[in-house]
């Protein structure tokens, strides 16, 4: 990928995040608290290495790093998404690997996850230049299908209290959403497998039109 | 015989070949020309792009803390800015130029963003450092090489004052991989830039040259190999925006 393209998006997205903290003194507090930490963030398919340096209570984002890094995270886009941006802390079945510190990571979700803020267009700006606009279809879907689903538990009111309280989520939840974001792939395709089939049946169509009024 | 000291006494200003002895003072004509407006040039030619250039200059830098660092032909200062809160108060930045008027606005700039302590502002040639041996862990030079009238001997220069191990970046316009791409980017440069040129530092000829210069400024391989004979080890590039900018990177053996 063309380090201009990747720059860019991780140099947006470290603005937005700066910016939120600025506008949430409690959280950009907890994120001083933490000292001078870095985390690395490996994405593996499509590859992407990404070190956040947090430091005075300000996030950079970065491509390149040489110094000692606290916590390592490993795993697939789809994977990472998942760990970073829903509420859920455990990372069984998440599918993402952790070395070194798990109370940064801990720290950074519970920031992350307070911060005003639309991931949603800065990552998949990301990956859509590096993987193509379907990966980051697919994390987007999966996204707003956090958004729902987070907003239905707390529809839920009476459960509301306990699901907040619970530090762990319960494995089935993962399984599920696992299942979902495969249904939702599955969908695609085949989605994508009709439209090809109509384009192609449409295009037999105009070139039979075409022949047909064809004068003799 | 005087044929061949005709040819070595003589080098490219943009598309014209002028004496070896003029080149320099022909670029200082244009950077003391345009330095009062250098920064809006840059951020209007560019459409703001040149920032993402320079940030990844910076990552790849691995400049840290207490480190010492030379940003050669460093104009208005944006890599200066950026070390300098990198290297901290126990580091030190050098914010060197041949140009005293592009200098000037550098110098201005940093004192106006509350930088100081830890930059020297130092008048200096690519080619003649005026360093010490071994001096700089990182040295930067971003769109500068292009304006040097002897690149063999500036890599040189830096070589020298750079400590072993310590890392040369070249941030230079080079050559799209695209050749779409290319064309695209001629037009821009050689049509679209001194225009905007005139309007806006009323001086059309400064922005020829930058295109033309960059025209004839070495391709990614050949400045990879000028690393390299003059010393550098290591010497590798990453493409910017298609190679429409290229990054070069050596380590002082
Ligand atoms: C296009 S500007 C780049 C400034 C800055 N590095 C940036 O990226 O914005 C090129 C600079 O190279 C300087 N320069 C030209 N020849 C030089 C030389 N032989 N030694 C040092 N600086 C030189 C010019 O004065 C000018 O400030």
């Amino acid at each position: 990928m063309d380090p201009t393209l990747s720059t860019a998006a991780l140099a947006s997205l470290e603005r937005m995040i700066n910016s939120a903290l600025s506008y949430d003194p409690g959280s950009q507090q907890k994120l001083r608290k933490l000292g001078s930490k870095t985390l690395q963030i490996c994405c593996q398919g499509p590859t992407i290495t990404t070190f956040v340096l947090i430091d005075d209570g300000q996030v950079q984002l970065r491509q390149h790093y040489e110094g000692q890094i606290d916590c390592q995270l490993k795993g697939s886009a789809m994977a990472l998404a998942n760990l970073g941006l829903s509420s859920q802390h455990s990372l069984a079945n998440s599918g993402v690997q952790v070395f070194g510190s798990t109370g940064l990571l801990v720290d950074l979700q519970g920031i992350a996850k307070d911060l005003d803020i639309d991931w949603e267009e800065p990552l998949s700006q990301l990956l859509g230049d590096v993987a193509g606009p379907s990966l980051a279809g697919l994390v987007r879907k999966g996204i707003s299908f956090w958004r729902e689903r987070e907003a239905s538990v707390w529809q839920r009111s009476g459960e509301a209290l306990s699901e907040e309280l619970r530090a762990t989520p319960h494995p089935y939840e993962l399984e599920d959403f696992n299942q979902a974001v495969d249904q939702l792939r599955d969908d695609g395709e085949r989605l994508a497998a009709k439209v090809g089939k109509l384009q192609h049946s449409l295009e037999a169509a105009l070139n039979a039109a075409k022949q047909g009024n064809q004068p003799e | 015989m005087s044929e061949h000291k005709q040819e070595q006494e003589t080098t490219h200003f943009g598309y014209e070949t002028v004496d070896k002895g003029e080149k320099a003072g022909r670029v200082a004509d244009v950077f003391h020309s345009v330095a009062a407006k250098y920064d809006l040039m840059n951020d209007l030619m560019s459409g703001g792009i040149h920032r993402l250039w320079k940030r990844y200059t910076i990552e790849l830098s691995g400049v840290r803390a207490g480190q010492k660092v030379l940003d050669i032909a460093g104009g208005t200062g944006d890599l200066t800015l950026k070390f300098s809160r990198l290297v901290g108060p126990e580091g030190q930045v050098v914010l060197a130029d041949i140009n005293d008027s592009m200098l000037k606005v550098g110098r201005d700039k940093l004192i106006d963003k509350g930088v100081a302590g830890n930059v020297q502002v130092s008048q200096a040639d690519a080619q003649f450092l005026p360093f010490a041996d071994n001096t700089f862990d990182c040295i930067t030079i971003a769109f500068g090489l292009r304006n040097v009238t002897d690149k063999d001997l500036a890599l040189r220069s830096m070589l020298r004052v750079l400590k072993p191990g310590g890392r040369l970046l070249v941030l230079e316009f080079s050559k799209p991989g695209n050749p779409l791409l290319e064309k695209a980017y001629d037009a821009y440069s050689f049509a679209f830039l001194p225009t905007m040129g005139r309007l806006i530092t009323n001086d059309a000829d400064s922005y020829r040259y930058l295109a033309e210069s960059i025209r004839m400024h070495p391709d990614q391989n050949t400045l990879k190999d000028m690393m390299s004979d003059a010393g550098f080890a290591a010497c590798e590039y990453h493409n910017m925006t298609g190679g429409i900018v290229a990054l070069h990177k050596g380590i002082k053996p």
